[in-house]
C-alpha cells in the first residue's frame, strides 16, 4: 500500500471528510435562528489501517456520521414542565373568568344580599308603606336574578370549556398523527444509516406542542419512540397513532375516551387536564356552594315569612317570598325566583296589627344567622369569593413557577443544542485549513506522479 | 425587576425597622431565592432561607410586642389607626410576600420531584438481577450433585 495511489486515496479521504464537516458547519450556521434546531457535529473516525509486513499504514479519515447534540433528560424535563404549564395556563384562564362573576359590582350576589336586607330594614321603620313593601319585592327579585345570572354564567363557561376540550382532543389527534408519520421517516433514514437529525428536531418540537396539551411519557427505543399518557394510554407507537375521542355524556359534557376506555379523570397534565379540572371540579364546586347559599337563604326567609301576618292581618301560612328551592338544593341558584307578587302579602307583622314590624325584624335578623355551612349569608358568600381568589393566586404562582423553570431549562437546552456562531466560525476555519492541507497533499502527489511518469518516458 | 440585596452582606440591625420594611425585605429575599432554587445552588438557597427565617422571627417579635401594647387600655385608641397610605402599602407588601412564598413552594415542589427522578435513576442503575459473578456460592446451592 505504500505507493503513490494509496497516498492519493488517503489525501482524498481527507478532502471528502473535510468537505462533509464544512457542509455540517454551514448547515448549523444557516439554522442558527431556526426554532427547535439542534446543532450537528461531524463524527470523524480514522480509516481501517493496512498492515504490510512489519509496517502499518493509515488509510485516511472517514466521516462516519453527522450527529445532533441533544440531552435526553433535559428534553424530558422540558416536556414535563410544559405539561404543567399547559395545565396551569388553562386552569388560571378559567378561574380568572370565574372570578369576574364575583367582583364587587352593583349586580353581584354580595351587593344583592346587602340590598335585600337593607330594604327589609327600611320596611321595618314603616311596615304599612306599600312602596317600601314593593322595594323588598324588587330587592328580592334582584337577589334572585343575581343568583340566576351567576349560575347561568358559570354554566355557559362550563359549556365553553367543554367545547374547548373537544377542540383540544382534535389538536392532540392531529399532532399524534404527525408524530407517527415522522417516526416512520426517522425509522426509514436510520435503517439505511442516514442522519435523521432534522426529522428528530421536528418530532421533538411536535412532542413539546403535544406536551402543552396532554401529559405525555416518551419511551425511546432504538429507532423510534412510543408516546403514552402518564396513566399508560397509548398515543403513538412507532408509525401508528391512537386517536382520542371526545364522547358526549348524559351530563352534557364530553368524556375523553381512548380505545373505548374513559380516561377523563386520569389526565394529569397539559391544557386538557386544566380544562377538565376547571370544568369538572372548580366550577361545579362554586355552583354547589352557590346552591347551598341560595337554598339556605330562601328557606330561612320563607320560614320567617310564613309565620308572620300580611298587611290585611292574615297569617301567611304557605305564602312564600321565594319559590321553595329544589330538594337537596341542587340547582337552587339557577332556579331561584320570587313567588310573591302582591306587596300586601309580605308578612311584616308578628301579631296581625298593621303597625307591627316584629316579623320584618326577624327577617332582617337572618342577615346575622347561619343559613349555609354554619355561616351567615354574607360570610358564606365571602368564603366563596375568598376560595376563588385563593385558587387564582395558587394557579398564578404555579404558572409563574412553570415559566421560570421552563426559561431555565430552555436556556440550558440552548447552551447544549443551540448553535454558537463563534464556535461554528472557529470550526469553519479549522475545516478550511484541513481541506487546504489535504488539497496541497493531492497536488504534491500529483506532481510526484508526473515526475515518475516523466522518468519512465525519458 | 427588584434585585434582592446582597445576602452575603451583614444583615441590617432590626431595631426600629417597621413591619413594612421587614415585609419588603422578605418579599425581596423570596424573589431573590428563586434563581438559586432553579440553579440548585444549595449555598445561596441556605443563605436566603436563613435570612427569611431571621425576617420572620423579627416580624413575629414585632407582632407580639404590638399585641402586648394594644392590650393596654391607653394604647387601644392608637392601635389600628395607621394612615391609609401605610395600610395600603402594608397590604401590598403582604400580598407580595404571599405570592413569592407560593412561587417558592411551587419551585421547591418541582425541584424535589426532579431530585426524586435523579435518585430513582441512580438507584435503578445499580440494580442487579443476580449475585456478582465472583461472589462465593452458598453451600448446597445448585443441583450439581456434589
Amino acid at each position: 500500500m505504500s505507493n503513490l495511489n494509496a497516498t492519493m486515496a488517503t489525501a482524498l479521504s481527507g478532502l471528502l471528510a473535510d468537505q462533509g464537516a464544512l457542509e455540517t458547519t454551514t448547515n448549523n450556521v444557516a439554522n442558527s435562528s431556526t426554532p427547535g434546531y439542534s446543532r450537528e457535529c461531524p463524527v470523524l473516525v480514522p480509516g481501517d489501517p493496512v498492515v504490510e509486513g512489519p509496517l502499518t499504514f493509515g488509510t485516511g479519515v472517514v466521516l462516519q456520521q453527522v450527529e445532533s447534540v441533544r440531552d435526553g433528560i433535559l428534553e424530558s424535563r422540558i416536556q414535563q414542565e410544559t405539561q404543567q404549564q399547559g395545565k396551569q395556563d388553562a386552569l388560571l384562564a378559567a378561574l380568572q373568568q370565574t372570578q369576574v362573576n364575583f367582583s364587587s359590582s352593583s349586580g353581584d350576589i354580595g351587593s344583592a344580599i346587602s340590598s335585600f336586607f337593607n330594604s327589609i330594614n327600611q320596611l321595618s321603620t314603616n311596615p304599612s308603606d306599600l312602596s317600601l313593601r314593593q322595594g323588598v319585592l324588587t330587592a328580592a327579585g334582584n337577589l334572585a336574578t343575581a343568583f340566576n345570572q351567576t349560575a347561568a354564567n358559570l354554566e355557559t363557561q362550563r359549556t365553553n370549556l367543554d367545547l374547548n376540550v373537544t377542540q383540544t382532543v382534535s389538536q392532540i389527534n392531529q399532532l399524534t398523527q404527525q408524530i407517527a408519520q415522522l417516526n416512520g421517516q426517522i425509522s426509514d433514514l436510520t435503517n439505511v444509516g442516514q442522519n435523521a437529525g432534522t426529522f428528530i428536531d421536528q418530532r421533538t418540537q411536535l412532542i413539546d406542542q403535544l406536551s402543552s396539551l396532554v401529559d405525555v411519557s416518551v419511551i425511546q427505543s432504538d429507532k423510534s419512540i412510543t408516546l403514552t399518557t402518564s396513566n399508560g394510554t397509548a398515543l403513538v407507537a412507532g408509525e401508528q397513532a391512537f386517536q382520542l375521542a371526545a364522547q358526549p355524556t348524559a351530563a352534557s359534557v364530553s368524556d375523553v375516551v381512548a380505545n373505548g376506555q374513559d380516561i377523563t379523570a386520569q389526565l394529569t397534565g397539559g391544557k386538557l387536564a386544566g380544562l377538565i379540572q376547571a370544568r369538572d371540579q372548580e366550577i361545579p364546586g362554586v355552583l354547589a356552594n352557590l346552591d347551598s347559599l341560595a337554598s339556605g337563604l330562601a328557606d330561612a326567609v320563607n320560614q320567617v315569612q310564613t309565620t308572620g301576618y300580611d298587611l290585611n292581618g292574615n297569617l301567611a301560612t304557605g305564602v312564600n317570598l321565594f319559590a321553595p328551592p329544589p330538594a337537596g338544593g341542587v340547582g337552587a341558584a339557577a332556579s331561584m325566583s320570587v313567588a310573591l307578587t302582591d306587596p300586601t302579602k309580605l308578612a311584616v307583622s308578628s301579631d296581625g296589627s298593621p303597625g307591627s314590624n316584629g316579623n320584618a325584624e326577624a327577617m332582617y335578623a337572618i342577615n346575622n344567622q347561619a343559613v349555609a355551612g354554619n355561616q351567615t349569608p354574607t360570610d358564606y358568600y365571602s368564603g366563596i369569593v375568598f376560595g376563588i381568589g385563593n385558587s387564582v393566586a395558587n394557579a398564578t404562582a404555579e404558572d409563574n413557577a412553570s415559566t421560570l423553570v421552563l426559561q431555565q431549562l430552555n436556556d440550558q437546552r440552548g447552551s447544549i443544542s443551540g448553535v454558537s456562531l463563534n464556535e461554528e466560525a472557529a470550526n469553519l476555519v479549522q475545516y478550511q485549513e484541513a481541506y487546504n492541507a489535504a488539497a496541497k497533499v493531492v497536488t504534491t502527489i500529483s506532481d510526484m506522479m508526473q515526475t515518475v511518469i516523466n522518468m519512465k518516458t525519458t | 425587576m427588584n434585585h434582592p440585596r446582597d445576602v452575603a452582606s451583614p444583615p441590617p440591625p432590626l431595631t426600629g425597622i417597621a413591619p413594612l420594611a421587614l415585609l419588603r425585605q422578605l418579599a425581596a429575599s423570596l424573589e431573590g431565592g428563586q434563581r438559586p432554587i432553579l440553579a440548585l445552588d444549595v449555598e445561596q438557597m441556605q443563605r436566603h432561607s436563613t435570612e427569611q427565617m431571621r425576617l420572620c422571627a423579627a416580624l413575629h417579635t414585632l407582632a407580639s410586642s404590638s399585641a402586648q401594647a394594644s392590650s393596654g387600655s391607653c394604647s387601644k385608641a392608637a392601635a389600628g389607626k395607621e394612615p391609609p397610605q401605610l395600610a395600603r402599602e402594608l397590604e401590598q407588601a403582604g400580598q407580595r410576600v404571599l405570592h413569592f412564598g407560593r412561587v417558592q413552594a411551587a419551585l421547591l415542589r418541582r425541584t424535589r420531584r426532579f431530585l426524586g427522578v435523579l435518585q430513582n435513576l441512580e438507584v435503578s442503575a445499580g440494580v442487579t438481577y443476580g449475585p456478582p459473578l465472583n461472589a462465593p456460592r452458598p453451600h448446597g446451592a445448585g443441583g450439581g450433585g456434589h
